[in-house]
């Protein structure tokens, strides 16, 4: 554990990621205003003092919106992938450890899935089920499981047809100790690496969701309906854009940088050092 | 000890439509007495790793009857033989791949140990070092990984497991074969000390015949699935009645064997005769048109031809 902390990309991963769920979890302390307190006084101002990030077109505070809306993208972003990682593990491991009919089943439902663009999907799940934020949710589970059912089968069935896990069945160990003791742990790292990957799309495409009027609704604030919002005066504030855009390239950054830096840690042959 | 009767093994390919079916293992019996070595010898494709594995139901045997012990191994349900499966243990080619790359040296080892249960956490540890020492790896060998050691190191670590179960028979599939030659002669020593020491019943595949004249005490030739002779090594050596089995003891040097190799033959077909019909430099006509059964020359010796 203490050798995680040295790799450079965990690290910068970490501290941006735990900075990001500090400020969301004490958004009310961070925040220097009410993020809906709408002041038609204050509308359009470049970043001050008072506003660091500046105001919107309504006069709100961008940086409190900002912070309050790392709580809703992180919490999407976490729950898709956990919806999609337990549906993907679980009818992956189905397909790729018992085979037979149920793979085939599995397989086409998931090529059946693939068939359709992601977003079109998603926006059509999203449309038909309406606006709100755990329809968003539901509309990207639908568009990601696929890619960890697909890569968690994929790795079983690598790792199942080698000698060790004959070996090991060999002893008299059952299917589920076999699972859970050789199989999974040998194809962790590759699904912890699209799950932390994934993470950051998810944050990505429901800020796009947003952006387009789909998932969260105004006036929570959430940075793509934020973008969306400033769309319109591009050109008079770039900052209603920009500040929301970074927040969305430093999360999503964080995101990638934890998950390279998992992948290097937790498979042995990445370490460099040997240990004698 | 093991008596293995008519065992079958096909194996199907091709689409849903239209099935292929591969005999791979075509009825072969044998016997294995306590403490003994039984080689089983052949070329590569023979189909000696699949009688090896099908022997211990690592995959499933199409028919045939396998008793081990008095009990009969193919009539068992999935749970009791997951009872009976610590007492025969298998040894693959490649020691790397036999070991769970994440796993340590000694808690690949202990695993058959906690598998069993019954034992604290101490007798574990206790027990993985003295198969450490027995196995001859040092006890620094224990924290490292698969991927840090050598092969012969690691299919020490594999024997280690396997005897950690303590079986009665091992299969070894060729258990050198991966390694080099100055390693494979310390691993044969090795074996054959544990064989003495622990009088375990061992069935060697293998397809060095150096190995299988130093390791076993009785033999089998395979070829295309068949068992073309066996008996005991040391006749076989001397005085090989099947004309494979002459070749491959003492190969001719006008003798394409090593050009034409079993897997490149059409195995589906269901041509009458003997397997070895197309090579054999003696066939006659009654050759291709009868399959031979197993003449038995004497108390322990076997082979399959019309010619003898």
């Amino acid at each position: 554990m203490r050798s995680w902390i040295k790799n450079r990309n965990i690290l910068i991963g970490l501290i941006i990621i735990s900075s990001l769920i500090i400020i969301a979890a004490f958004a009310p302390q961070v925040a220097p205003h009410d993020p809906t307190e709408v002041n038609s006084m204050v509308r359009l101002q470049p970043p001050s003092k008072e506003y660091p990030f500046g105001t919107d077109h309504m006069g709100r505070c961008i940086l409190s919106r900002i912070v309050y809306g790392a709580r809703i993208s992180l919490l999407v972003g976490v729950a898709v992938i956990s919806g999609s990682l337990f549906i993907g593990i679980v009818l992956g491991t189905i397909s790729g450890y018992f085979g037979g009919l149920a793979d085939d089943v599995i397989m086409r439902l998931v090529d059946g899935f693939l068939a359709i663009p992601s977003m079109f999907l998603a926006l059509a799940l999203a449309g038909t089920l309406g606006p709100g934020m755990v329809n968003l949710m539901i509309a990207l589970i639908a568009v990601e499981w696929t890619s960890y059912a697909r890569v968690v089968r994929g790795s079983i069935l690598s790792v199942k047809e080698q000698d060790f896990v004959e070996a090991t069945r060999g002893l008299g160990a059952s299917d589920l100790y076999i699972l859970v003791r050789h199989i999974l742990p040998n194809i962790i790292s590759p699904v912890i690496v699209i799950a932390t990957l994934g993470i950051g799309y998810a944050i990505l495409a429901a800020a796009g969701l947003s952006f387009l009027g789909f998932g969260v609704q105004p006036p929570t604030p959430e940075w793509g309906s934020m973008l969306d919002d400033g769309r319109l005066f591009m050109r008079k504030a770039p900052y209603i854009m920009v500040f929301p855009g970074l927040a969305i390239m430093i999360t999503v950054l964080a995101f990638n940088f934890l998950g390279d830096g998992l992948r290097d840690e937790m498979d042995p042959r990445f370490r460099k050092e040997i240990p004698h | 000890m093991l008596e293995v009767i008519n065992l079958d093994k096909c194996f199907s390919s091709g689409g849903m439509m239209k099935k292929k079916y591969i005999k791979v293992v075509d009825r072969i019996s044998f016997q294995i007495g306590r403490g003994e070595t039984f080689g089983l010898v052949g070329e590569s494709g023979c189909g000696k790793t699949t009688a090896g594995k099908s022997t211990l139901r690592l995959i499933e045997p199409t028919s045939g009857k396998i008793v081990f012990d008095g009990i009969d191994v193919t009539k068992l349900k999935t749970k009791e033989m997951r009872k009976l499966r610590p007492r025969m243990q298998m040894i693959f080619q490649d020691p790397d791949a036999s070991l769970d790359p994440r796993m340590k040296t000694e808690r690949s080892i202990a695993e058959p140990l906690r598998l069993r249960g019954g034992l604290s956490k101490r007798e574990i540890e206790e027990r993985v070092m003295e198969l450490i020492e027995t196995v001859g790896l040092n006890p620094e060998h224990a924290h490292r990984y698969p991927y840090q050691m050598s092969g012969g190191q690691n299919q020490r670590v594999v024997l280690a497991r396997a005897l950690a179960s303590n079986p009665d028979f091992i299969v070894a599939d060729e258990p050198t074969s991966g390694l080099d030659v100055s390693v494979q002669a310390q691993i044969l020593k090795l074996m054959n000390e544990l064989k003495r020491d622990l009088n375990l019943t061992t069935m060697f595949i293998t397809h060095d015949l150096e190995v299988v004249k130093h390791m076993s005490d009785r033999m089998a030739v395979m070829y295309r699935g068949k068992i073309l002779e066996m008996g005991e090594t040391e006749n076989i050596f001397n005085c090989a009645r099947h004309p494979y089995a002459q070749l491959l003891i003492e190969p001719q040097p006008s003798e394409d064997l090593g050009v034409q190799d079993a897997e490149s033959e059409n195995r589906n077909g269901d041509r009458p005769g003997c397997v070895f019909y197309p090579r054999c430099p003696f066939a006659e006509k009654n050759c291709m048109e009868k399959e031979p059964e197993m003449i038995k020359m004497n108390r322990d010796h076997q082979v399959l031809c019309h010619l003898v």
